[in-house]
């Protein structure tokens, strides 16, 4: 017999299996599905906080406010100082009523604070805009250095080093979470096993049979492993589904983006994840299959 | 004698295979070349009567549409051809036998092996069963019965060999 008419006949038995005793196969289905979607909706969190960093990243920045008395030609003369510093993308002036209106834009709610005072207290500045990578963390120390040498400036704000501690929280949470998924899902494992060995026992009859005419151990567990990749794969893409109606929900519930919402669930979980998940899935089915049909080893009866 | 379990001492020769000697791995090829039934029929509840025949052909690596042809004939050779696609709980006990020998003959075994054929049925299903037995036999197949049923025994008229607290009596004669 083939490999191919094999694999045709371990499909079809699987199938006719789920037509039979359908309890059993969805139990462990969902099982995998409930544990694959936490992970899944873990990878989304994760993949969207990654995402918004690496953006926050690409558009790196160094603010050098001004002091209210700068004269023009200094300011003009750091300026084109800042701008020939190596890794400088472009140094943007922001004057004190472009960073007004910045300022009542981002916040709409204290958009009237300002005009209660008599003056604009906010005070003009130069934004720096780095080239992305590596060369841009040389780049801002030295931006840093050679502004707060200017008499013109008042304070120099530069945000890498919080770029950097996200980073590392999220490199930890990242390693955290995959060791702690290797062992949610190894104790899943254990379960689904248990789940498909109550399948195997249910059939204990039928693989006496088979072994009693003949039929090879591959023959015997070969629907049984199919059934638990088919499983195990099954569970993964439900999982992949339930959490993009869950980050679609989410949307919903808080009205739209914006926030919290924007920075976790803001982007569909990325192919790559998505297939992991499907593909966790199926390795987890497939194992645990292997391991709960080892047992119908012991299924025989004695005669002559 | 179809190697469940490994003798502690002497032989044991099927089919010229030494089952003293023969690896687990071999234990499945050995088992197909035998035709075996049971006193409580064996059948795959969820299979209909011509896939459970049909089984035994598909693990020997038969093509399918084969498979379906033999197994019709095996089926119509034991009188079953009008139920061919029910299921073996639908069937009565001497038809379920019935369909055990279709499957147990379908391979053109050399040997068949019968462990208490008529054990779950009444007299005359017995007789017919036996009837069955005498036809593969007459077709070359050796088939080997295991029973308690002396009366049985008495109207075959076949060689008999006793057994007794586990060791064989003298041919032809109850210990």
């Amino acid at each position: 017999m083939s490999a191919l008419a094999h694999l045709r006949y371990f499909v079809s038995d699987a199938a006719d299996e789920w037509k039979h005793a359908p309890g059993p196969n969805l139990l462990a289905t969902a099982t995998l599905a409930a544990v694959l979607f936490v992970g899944a909706v873990n990878l989304l969190a994760l993949s969207n906080v990654s995402g918004q960093v690496g953006r926050w990243k690409q558009d790196l920045r160094v603010s050098v406010y001004l002091a209210d008395d700068a004269e023009v030609v200094r300011t003009e003369e750091l300026r084109a100082r800042l701008a020939a510093i190596p890794g400088v993308a472009r140094v943007e002036s922001i004057d004190k009523d472009e960073a007004l209106r910045r300022f009542r834009a981002s916040f709409p709610e204290l958009a009237d604070v300002p005009a209660d005072l008599d003056a604009n207290p906010l005070p003009a500045s130069l934004e720096v805009i780095l080239e992305p990578g590596e060369r841009s963390r040389a780049a801002a120390a030295t931006i840093a250095e050679a502004a707060r040498g200017s008499p013109a400036v008042e304070e120099v704000r530069f945000d890498q080093a919080f770029l950097d501690r996200l980073d590392g929280i999220l490199g930890i949470a990242r390693w955290g979470g995959g060791a702690l998924g290797i062992v949610v899902l190894a104790a899943v494992g254990l379960v689904v096993a248990g789940v498909l060995r109550l399948a195997v026992h249910a059939r204990r009859d039928e693989i006496e049979i088979m072994r009693l005419v003949g039929a090879s151990p591959l023959f015997v567990r070969g629907p049984f492993l199919v059934a638990g990749l088919v499983q195990g794969g099954a569970g993964g893409l439900l999982a992949v589904f339930a959490t993009e109606a869950l980050r679609r929900a989410a949307f919903t519930y808080a009205g739209g983006g914006g926030g919290w919402t924007d920075l976790l669930l803001g982007r569909s979980l990325p192919w790559a994840p998505s297939v992991a998940v499907v593909a966790t899935g199926a390795v987890l089915g497939l194992t645990s299959a292997w391991f709960a049909v080892r047992e119908a080893r012991g299924y025989q009866s004695k005669m002559m | 004698m179809l190697r469940q379990e490994r003798p502690t001492a002497g032989r044991i020769v099927v089919n010229g295979r030494d089952l003293s000697t023969l690896s687990d791995s071999k234990v499945p090829q050995h088992r197909r070349a035998l035709g075996v039934v049971f006193q409580d029929f064996k059948l795959i509840r969820r299979k209909t009567a011509l896939e459970n025949v049909a089984y035994v052909l598909n693990v020997a690596g038969i093509p399918r549409a084969e498979q379906k042809r033999r197994a019709y004939l095996a089926l119509r050779g034991v009188g079953l051809q009008h139920r061919l696609g029910v299921t073996p709980e639908v069937l009565s006990g001497g038809e379920q036998q019935r369909v055990a020998i279709a499957r147990a003959v379908v391979n053109d075994p050399e040997l068949l092996i019968a462990d208490e054929p008529t054990g779950n049925l009444d007299p005359d299903l017995a007789v017919e069963i036996m009837r069955l037995f005498r036809e593969v036999n007459a077709r070359g197949t050796t088939v080997v019965v295991a029973t308690h049923d002396r009366d049985l025994i008495a109207r075959m008229q076949r060689r008999t060999i006793y057994l007794e607290h586990g060791r064989l009596s003298p041919e032809g004669v109850p210990a």
